[in-house]
């Protein structure tokens, strides 16, 4: 899809649970020296969707991060930044170095070309372990625990209400007011 | 032992948010004996002050600088952590919100503590805060615990009810000073996008529209709906990639999630990812004319058949009953 290098942190065989402070110290390490004018996170990861990562790298990394971004335009130093947040839309100016994290709107991804895929297939990939950025699993030991997983309990069949279009708005709102009390 | 618990309230146009009384709240939950409020701005706080302790917090402490007069994570940040220094507090609860997403990561770095975000339940189980979340989009629930930290955690506004506002109440709202400095990311502007009225996240009834609407004008007639519920106004993905509405208004997996008492989906499919953003609506009603739609399988009830007739019929019946019981 565009990228010049890619580098696969594998913490399969040394890690057995970890958090977002996991993620992030592990990126920390990865990161420092490197001196990243500007990183580009998600807002938040579907499964565990807590958000925490980008935010803390940032602080971790000590540089300034914006979250939830729709649009990022960069001169020289200086940024300027939307940011969505919930209805509204905050302009913010800013400088590198950055973390922001992105907000579906920011840009369409393309889609692999053909001679993107030959392409990438000469690219180096960079395979580390944790050993390798100088970690040891206490550094990165997770500092909440899952102690249970489960599944909402089943949602009883709803209801198809009868009749025609009136019949069924009078039944609705006759639900709605008396039985569920929502009105 | 003690149990301190700071709650950080966020506030809007110079009113604190419900998320932040449900915060309260929460902070009864695990226990604690003293609750302790934090109100950052600009201008005189002692109103909000004075409201947290109304709905249950014992004392509050203020930080009032012009840097704080818009939210970023640096100014709020320094603000926030002068005030848990002093505090040293065994827990802090704030809402779910853009900004207690935005900044909560922050003071857990800064703290070295775990967090648990995007609360929706909490129990304690031998003296030890068991939190409650959604994962995969809300298709499950972990059970979450802090083991390295303190109590720190946000809730999902509209889960964890407020306390009953008290006026009887009585505590100290003190203001402490905090020179907020260095701030490298400035809000240049403001550009409020959805239209005025009731807020998503905290709303108790939401009309959602989607593709099914068809058009822009086609969302008049939900903002006619939600007018006479008292509703906000939502929509699918699919309404706003075709321009019927902002991005702001999307509820799912990429837009907002919210959980009202009362929520009403107007021409949409029920697609995985809008599912995620309100399938824990406590009541869900879905209008849509396929009878074999996803959203049926969500949906409380059901009125199978064309919106375009039926939500105006809705309003209609509403009204009435509104009028009648005047
Ligand atoms: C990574 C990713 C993230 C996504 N995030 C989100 C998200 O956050 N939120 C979201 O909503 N979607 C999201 N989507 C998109 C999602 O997959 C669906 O495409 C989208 O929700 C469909 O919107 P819709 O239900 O309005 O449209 P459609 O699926 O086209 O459904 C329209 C419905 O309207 C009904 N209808 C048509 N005319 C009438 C009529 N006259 N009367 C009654 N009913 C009528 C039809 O029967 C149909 O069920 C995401 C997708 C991806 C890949």
């Amino acid at each position: 899809m565009g990228a010049d290098k890619a580098v696969l942190i594998n913490t399969e065989d040394d890690l057995e649970e970890g958090d977002a402070f996991t993620t992030a110290k592990i990126l920390e390490a990865y990161f420092e020296g490197k001196e990243a004018d500007l990183i580009l996170g998600g807002n938040v990861a579907i499964d565990e969707a807590s958000g925490q990562v980008g935010p803390r790298l940032a602080e971790y990394l000590g540089i300034p991060y914006v979250t939830t971004i729709t649009d990022l335009k960069i001169e020289g130093e200086n940024v300027t930044i939307e940011k969505d947040v919930e209805g509204v839309v905050e302009i913010v100016e800013t400088s590198l170095p950055l973390l922001v994290t992105c907000q579906q709107g920011l840009n369409e991804p393309r889609y692999p070309s053909l001679p993107g895929i030959m392409k990438a297939k000469k690219k180096p990939l960079e395979e580390l372990e944790i050993d390798d950025l100088d970690l040891d699993e206490d550094d990165v030991a997770a500092k909440t625990k899952t102690i249970d997983i489960f599944l909402p309990p089943e949602k009883e069949a709803g209801r198809v209400l009868e009749g025609d279009a009136s019949e069924q708005v009078q039944e609705l709102v006759s639900i709605l007011k008396n039985d569920e009390k929502v009105l | 032992m003690s149990n301190k618990v700071l709650v950080i309230g966020e506030s809007r146009d110079g009113e604190l948010r419900n998320v932040s009384f449900e915060a309260i709240a929460a902070a009864k939950k695990i226990n604690a004996d003293e609750i302790v409020g934090v109100v950052l701005g600009a201008g005189d706080l002692e109103a909000q002050g004075e409201e947290m302790i109304k709905y249950g917090a014992d004392r509050v402490v203020t930080v009032a600088h012009d840097n704080l007069t818009t939210y970023t994570s640096e100014g709020y940040g320094q603000a926030a952590l002068a005030v848990i220094n002093d505090e040293s507090p065994d827990g802090i609860v704030m809402g779910h919100t853009s900004i207690g997403k935005d900044l909560t990561p922050k003071l857990a770095s800064k703290l070295g503590s775990g967090l648990v975000s995007d609360v929706v339940e909490i129990d304690v189980d031998d003296d030890k805060a068991v939190f409650t979340r959604p994962i995969y989009s809300g298709k499950a629930f972990e059970k979450k615990i802090v083991t390295d930290g303190i109590a720190f955690f946000t809730i999902r506004p509209n889960n964890i009810a407020a306390l009953e506002r008290d006026d009887s109440r009585s505590g100290d709202v003190t203001s402490k000073e905090v020179d907020v400095t260095d701030i490298r990311t400035i809000i240049k502007d403001v550009v409020r996008k959805a239209s005025e009225g009731v807020d998503l996240s905290e709303a108790n009834i939401i009309v959602a529209g989607g593709r099914g609407v068809k058009s822009k004008e086609g969302f008049d007639s939900l903002y006619e709906l939600a007018d006479v519920l008292g509703a906000a106004v939502g929509a699918s993905r699919g309404a706003c990639d075709a321009e019927y509405c902002d991005y702001s208004l999307q509820i799912g997996q990429t837009g907002k999630v919210v959980t009202p008492d009362l929520y009403i989906a107007v021409g949409i499919s029920g697609a995985i990812q809008h599912l995620a953003g309100m399938s824990n609506s406590k009541v869900i009603v879905a209008i849509n004319k396929d009878s074999e739609s996803n959203i049926f399988n969500v949906a409380d009830y059901g009125l199978v058949g064309d919106l375009f007739e039926i939500v105006p019929m809705l309003t209609e019946e509403i009204k009435r009953l509104k009028k009648s019981a005047l």
